[in-house]
C-alpha cells in the first residue's frame, strides 16, 4: 500500500516543518495584533463592533482568493501567506482577548482601581492573567484553523503540506493526498489538545 | 480627619446634582457612617473621597491635604478602600491580595510577609492555614476579613467601606460588625462607612450622617440622630421604635443598683438595656441580676429606672 512514504520521509519532514513554522508565525503575529486590538476595543462598544465586522470580512473571504488577491502585492511564496493566515486568526483571536477582559469581574475591577492600580499595572497584573483562558482558548481555535488554510498556501509557492497535496491532485496520487491531509489533521488534534490542556490548567489556577 | 467642602457631584444630563455642596467633616481616628435611601448620593460621596468618581465642584482634604489636585492612583494607595462585593483578585493566594497596596508602594518583601502575618492575626485567621489559599475556598465572612486585612495593609490614615457587611448572610453578620468594630477599634482609622442599615450605622458608627437627594440632612452621634431627628424625614427614616434603637446604645452596667435581686433573671454584663427590656419583658420579673463572666452578681436593674429614662424626659 506505502510505496511512495517510505522513500520520500526527509521531504514530508520538510514540508511539516514549513507548515509548521507558517502556522506558528502567522498565529504569533496575528497574536501581537489581536492583543492590541482586544485591549484597545474591549470597554468601546463602537470600536469593537467595527473591528468585529473588519475581521469577521476578513474571515469569510475565500482562502485561496485570498491568496490569489495577494499575488500583485506581495508576489508568490511564503510573505503573502503568512499575510493571509493571520487575517483568518484575527477574528478568533481578537473576540477572544476582549471577551476574556470583560469577563473580569466589576468587583475586581472596582477594587484594582480603589487600591491604587494605574491602568497599565492593573491589565498586567489583574485583567490579562484573568483573561488568559478565554485568550488562550482563542489562540487554540485561530492554531486549528490556520493548520487547515495553510494547505491552501502551497497553491503560492508557500510550502507546507499542502505541495504534497496539490501535487498528489495533479499526478492522480491518493497516497501523497492521503499523507498531506492526516498530517495536517494530526497537527490540528495536538494543537487542539495541547492548548486545550493548557487552558484547562490556566482555568483551574485561577477559581475551581 | 477628613473635610468636604461644598463637594458636589453633578452628572451631564442629571436633572439635579447627586450629590449637592456637601458640606462634612469627620474627625480623626472616628467612623461615620453615611445612610439614606437609595439614590441620595452617600456612595457617590464615599467614592469622591478617594476620587474613584471626580467631583464637579468642591474641595476634599485629608489630614489638612487639599487632595483634589493630586495624582488619584498615588491618593488611592493613601486610602484603605473595602466594598460589599469584596473584590479579592481571584488568581492571587490570600496573601498575595493582602500584598497589594504594600507592593505597589515597593516595600522588601520580608516587611511585606510580616505585615501578611501580622494583619492575618489582627482579623482573625491562622496564617499558617491561610496564607496561601485562594479566595475561592473562603467562606464570605472569611473573604471578607481579608478584604479588610487587604485595606489596613499600607496602614492608610483612611478606610472608605462601602456596605462591607452586605454580602455576608445575616447570621454571620452580626458577629462579623462585633469583630470588625474591635479591629477598627485597635486600628484607630479614620473610616467611613456607607450604609443603608440603621441599626449597623447605630452599631459601627460614632457619628452617623444621613443623606437625602445628596444634601446632608443630619450629622450627630447616633444617640443625638435617635433622640433629636432633624426633621420629619430623620425621624421617619429612624422609625417609631427610634426608642428602643436608643436602648441598643446603652449598656445594663449604666443602671446598676448595688445588691443582689430576689427571685430575679439574670443577664450578662455588657448586655444592651434593650436586650434587658426584653428579658424583662420575656419573664415578666421587677428586675434583672447583672452577672460578670465569672458568674458573680455585680448588683440588678430594676424594670422602672429602665423605662424611666431621664434623657428622654424633655
Amino acid at each position: 500500500m506505502l510505496r511512495w512514504v517510505p522513500t520520500h520521509l526527509p521531504e514530508i519532514g520538510e514540508a511539516a516543518l514549513q507548515h509548521l513554522v507558517l502556522v506558528v508565525v502567522s498565529v504569533a503575529i496575528a497574536f501581537a495584533i489581536s492583543l492590541a486590538l482586544g485591549i484597545w476595543s474591549a470597554r468601546r462598544p463602537r470600536l469593537y463592533a467595527v473591528v468585529m465586522a473588519v475581521s469577521g470580512t476578513l474571515f469569510v473571504i475565500p482562502s485561496l482568493a485570498l491568496f490569489a488577491l495577494l499575488i500583485p502585492v506581495l508576489g508568490l511564496g511564503a510573505k503573502p501567506a503568512i499575510v493571509g493566515l493571520v487575517s483568518y486568526c484575527l477574528l478568533a483571536l481578537i473576540r477572544n482577548v476582549a471577551l476574556g477582559l470583560r469577563s473580569v469581574p466589576p468587583a475586581v475591577l472596582d477594587a484594582a482601581i480603589g487600591m491604587g492600580y494605574g491602568p497599565w499595572a492593573r491589565l498586567w497584573r489583574i485583567e490579562l492573567p484573568l483573561a488568559l483562558p478565554l485568550i488562550i482558548s482563542g489562540v487554540r481555535i485561530a492554531t486549528v484553523t490556520v493548520i487547515g488554510i495553510a494547505t491552501v498556501a502551497a497553491y503560492i509557492n508557500a510550502g507546507g503540506l499542502g505541495t504534497i497535496i496539490f501535487a498528489g491532485i495533479d499526478q492522480r496520487f491518493p497516497e501523497k493526498i492521503l499523507t498531506g491531509a492526516l498530517l495536517a489533521s494530526a497537527m490540528s488534534v495536538t494543537a487542539d489538545l495541547l492548548l486545550s490542556r493548557l487552558e484547562s490548567r490556566l482555568r483551574a489556577g485561577g477559581r475551581a | 480627619m477628613i473635610r468636604l467642602e461644598a463637594i458636589t457631584k453633578l452628572y451631564p444630563g442629571a436633572p439635579r446634582p447627586a450629590v449637592d455642596r456637601l458640606d462634612i467633616e469627620m474627625a480623626e481616628g472616628t467612623t461615620t457612617a453615611l445612610i439614606g435611601p437609595s439614590g441620595c448620593g452617600k456612595t457617590t460621596t464615599l467614592r469622591m473621597i478617594n476620587r474613584m468618581i471626580e467631583p464637579s465642584g468642591g474641595r476634599l482634604f485629608i489630614d489638612g491635604t487639599d487632595v483634589t489636585g493630586l495624582d488619584p492612583v498615588l491618593l488611592r494607595r493613601r486610602i484603605g478602600y473595602v466594598i460589599q462585593q469584596i473584590g479579592l483578585f481571584p488568581h492571587q493566594s490570600v496573601a498575595e491580595n493582602i500584598a497589594t497596596v504594600p507592593k505597589l508602594l515597593g516595600w522588601p518583601a520580608a516587611t511585606i510577609a510580616a505585615r501578611v502575618e501580622e494583619l492575618l492575626t489582627l482579623v482573625g485567621l491562622d496564617p499558617a492555614r491561610f496564607r496561601d489559599a485562594m479566595p475561592h475556598r473562603l467562606s464570605g465572612g472569611q473573604r471578607q476579613r481579608v478584604g479588610v486585612a487587604r485595606a489596613l495593609a499600607a496602614d492608610p490614615p483612611v478606610m472608605l467601606m462601602d456596605e462591607p457587611f452586605g454580602a455576608i448572610d445575616p447570621i454571620a453578620r452580626e458577629k462579623l460588625q462585633d469583630e470588625f468594630k474591635e479591629i477598627l477599634r485597635r486600628v484607630r482609622k479614620t473610616i467611613v462607612m456607607v450604609t443603608h442599615d440603621l441599626d449597623e450605622a447605630i452599631k459601627m458608627g460614632d457619628r452617623i450622617a444621613i443623606m437625602r437627594d445628596g444634601r446632608l440632612v443630619q450629622h450627630g452621634s447616633p444617640d443625638e440622630i435617635l433622640s433629636e431627628p432633624a426633621d420629619a424625614f430623620v425621624e421617619a427614616f429612624v422609625g417609631p421604635d427610634r426608642a428602643l434603637k436608643r436602648l441598643s446604645l446603652r449598656k445594663v452596667d449604666d443602671l446598676l443598683t448595688p445588691g443582689e435581686a430576689a427571685e430575679a433573671p439574670a443577664i450578662g454584663a455588657g448586655a444592651t438595656q434593650r436586650e434587658a427590656l426584653a428579658r424583662l419583658i420575656d419573664s415578666g420579673a421587677a428586675a434583672l441580676n447583672v452577672r460578670d463572666a465569672e458568674g458573680r452578681i455585680l448588683g440588678h436593674i430594676d424594670r422602672t429606672a429602665l423605662l424611666d429614662r431621664p434623657e428622654t424626659r424633655r
